[in-house]
């Protein structure tokens, strides 16, 4: 029997007397992985922990056979993409990548031809000179996806890696993780919509207030939670077209605009999520970003808990 | 457009386990140049060097071509702070002839201020900017140690003071060494340039000191900026107003740039002046800076990275 991947027994995790983490205990073997929870839930303080960044008040943490807190050992072998994204702005996306690359140990051409490569796939040829400063949120995100992939890492940490990113580009991301896997690499990426997760994975762990709520397959999570409507906002240029277009959809309930956008339900999301790439993709949907609130995850949890 | 279909290349070239210490410090150093502000201040940290370089050209070219309308040197100073805070032309020019190495100790301490500021200005954001945008994860999720990141910022901050005292002193040296008369080669000449890199080490300890013990507890490198500038305004202005108020020079040890001159005055070849306690000035210049970085590194290998 081969070792997991990463082992957590009883991990609890305090910030004075706010308990982030309360005893968990879970084991992942390989493949992708999604850690579902409502923002809050104490998805971000987990990776953390499970990328050595955070030591654990309590319980033990092994991730490739090491403990992860402060581990060059480890950090050579994992890929990480944090949530924040106000990164080393004064670098230009190639000199950004090819750095992170360089503290790994890659040697210079090198780490400057993977840095071109990546940048490429994640759709940022055009822009990998150019500051991130200049960035828009979903080029950040794919320059962060870009370093947290680019030197084939055996393990790689997702925190909201959809987050900023158009429809598209989300497909795009989720092909990638699945490739990641493909490759033999073990993903572990943080959502709070089920969704996304589900696109990628049928493993899910979810964490509801600092507890492992559940562990398992997306599909039988899905069917409790198509009990409660979906939400997701769609950003537009032209919301009024965008929102009379949606509404004609079978799998929409109801769409009002809002906020430079429109305020879609849907009892159907994986329908509505497939449709929304598919158009997108053709071009002339004008969907520059997609949120989903996360009140029907927190309802399912609720649910749960109780 | 992307093309995740295409062939996937593997990187399997070597890993370097070297230090990463040039490399941050360097990828640290690398985007502050593009501000273009800072070759401004670079330009207005070298308002001494610029002086004394025409000083120079004046008592070698300058003789020749103006006959005997350039200024007469001064004996050279034997004592630290024996010319004042002001640049003294004739002193200057008697340090060149007499005593190459007493004139690097006059540039550096001309350069003091300069050499505070213009890092204040420019590595304000070492630490701080990390702390706040969450470089911090980036870094230390790499097998990049507490250590390794420490010294390259220290590398970095230490480069810009530098360029304030090291670089106009090796210039200086240049310029004499080509420009001066047979007379002035001697073993004080060719020595220079130790001398230089020692005494320009204690004022980046100063500099950086200060400068990175308050970018560890700030978050924003315009604060950074302006209370390190305030701290080494503060103490310049105290020690020269107690120095005054009660008659007695020995306050003058209170001011940073009179402390580190009094410990790099040996290494030039000049006397403390009695006035001024040794111990003191050991004390602010060498005990003081060390405790603050030391208080970095003990805030750095506590730190767990904040969510």
């Amino acid at each position: 029997m081969t070792a997991p991947v990463i082992e957590v027994r009883d991990l609890s995790r305090s910030y004075g007397e706010v308990v982030a983490l309360n005893e968990i205990t879970f084991e992942i073997s390989g493949g992708v992985v999604g850690l579902l929870g409502p923002n809050g839930a104490g998805k971000s303080t987990l990776l953390k922990i499970l990328t050595g960044e955070l030591r654990p008040s309590l319980g033990t943490v092994s991730v490739l056979g090491m403990t992860p807190f402060a581990n060059p050992d480890l950090f050579h072998r994992i890929g990480i993409c944090p949530e924040q994204d106000a990164i080393f702005e004064d670098l230009t996306g190639r000199e950004f990548v090819s750095f992170l690359l360089r503290l790994r140990g890659v040697d210079p051409e090198s780490s400057g031809r993977l840095a071109e490569e990546w940048l490429d796939r994640f759709g940022l040829a055009d822009a990998m000179n150019r500051r991130i400063r200049g960035y828009s949120k979903g080029m950040r995100q794919r320059a962060k996806l870009a370093f947290a992939l680019a030197h084939d890492p055996e393990l790689l940490f997702l925190d909201e890696p959809l987050t900023g990113l158009d429809p598209l580009w989300r497909h795009n991301v989720q092909k990638a993780l699945k490739e990641a896997a493909a490759r033999g690499a073990t993903v572990i990426f943080s959502s709070h919509v089920l969704y996304e997760i589900e696109a990628a994975t049928r493993q899910v762990l979810m964490i509801h207030r600092g507890r492992l709520a559940a562990q398992g397959d997306a599909r039988e999570i899905r069917a409790l939670i198509d009990k409660y409507p979906h939400r997701v906002h769609l950003t537009a240029e032209r919301p009024r077209e965008l929102g009379v277009r949606v509404l004609s959809w079978d799998c929409v309930e109801s769409a009002a605009v809002r906020e430079g956008g429109v305020d879609v339900t849907t009892p159907r999301p994986d329908v509505f999520y497939a449709r929304l790439t598919a158009e997108a993709s053709e071009g002339d949907l004008g969907v520059s970003g997609c949120v989903s609130p996360d009140d029907s995850i927190k309802a399912l949890f609720e649910t749960l808990v109780r | 457009m992307p093309v995740f279909e295409q062939g996937y290349r593997r990187y399997v070239g070597e890993r370097s386990t070297g230090s990463r210490i040039p490399l941050i410090a360097w990828e640290n150093i690398r985007p502050r140049m593009k501000w273009w502000g800072w070759v401004l201040l670079f330009l207005l940290s070298f308002w001494p060097y610029v002086i004394y370089a025409v000083l120079i050209f004046m008592t070698t070219l300058g003789t020749s071509m103006f006959g005997n309308r350039a200024m007469p040197p001064l004996p050279p100073p034997t004592v630290a702070f024996a010319s004042g805070d002001g640049v003294n032309p004739g002193a200057v020019l008697g340090l060149l002839q007499g005593n190459m190495l007493g004139l690097v100790w006059e540039l550096l301490h001309h350069a003091s201020f300069a050499s505070v500021i213009f890092p204040a200005v420019v590595a304000a954001g070492l630490l701080a900017s990390d702390r706040r945008t969450g470089g911090l994860q980036i870094y230390f999720s790499r097998p990049v140690t507490k250590l390794d990141y420490m010294l390259g910022k220290i590398l970095a901050a230490a480069s810009f003071v530098a360029l304030t005292t090291a670089a106009p002193c090796f210039l200086l040296w240049i310029e004499s060494v080509a420009f001066g008369s047979a007379s002035t080669f001697t073993w004080k000449t060719w020595i220079a340039p130790l001398v230089i890199l020692g005494a320009s080490s204690f004022y980046a300890l100063w500099s950086v000191a200060l400068v990175m013990s308050l970018s560890a507890v700030m978050r924003r490198p315009a604060f950074v900026t302006i209370v390190a500038a305030f701290v080494n305004l503060a103490l310049e202005g105290l020690g020269a107003i107690l120095s005054e108020a009660y008659r007695d020079k020995a306050w003058h040890v209170l001011q940073p740039s009179y402390a580190i001159g009094t410990l790099t005055a040996p290494l030039c070849g000049l006397q403390i002046p009695d006035w001024i306690s040794a111990p003191a000035a050991f004390g602010i210049a060498f005990v003081l800076p060390v405790t603050l970085l030391a208080l970095v590194w003990w805030r750095l290998r506590a730190v767990e990275v904040s969510t």
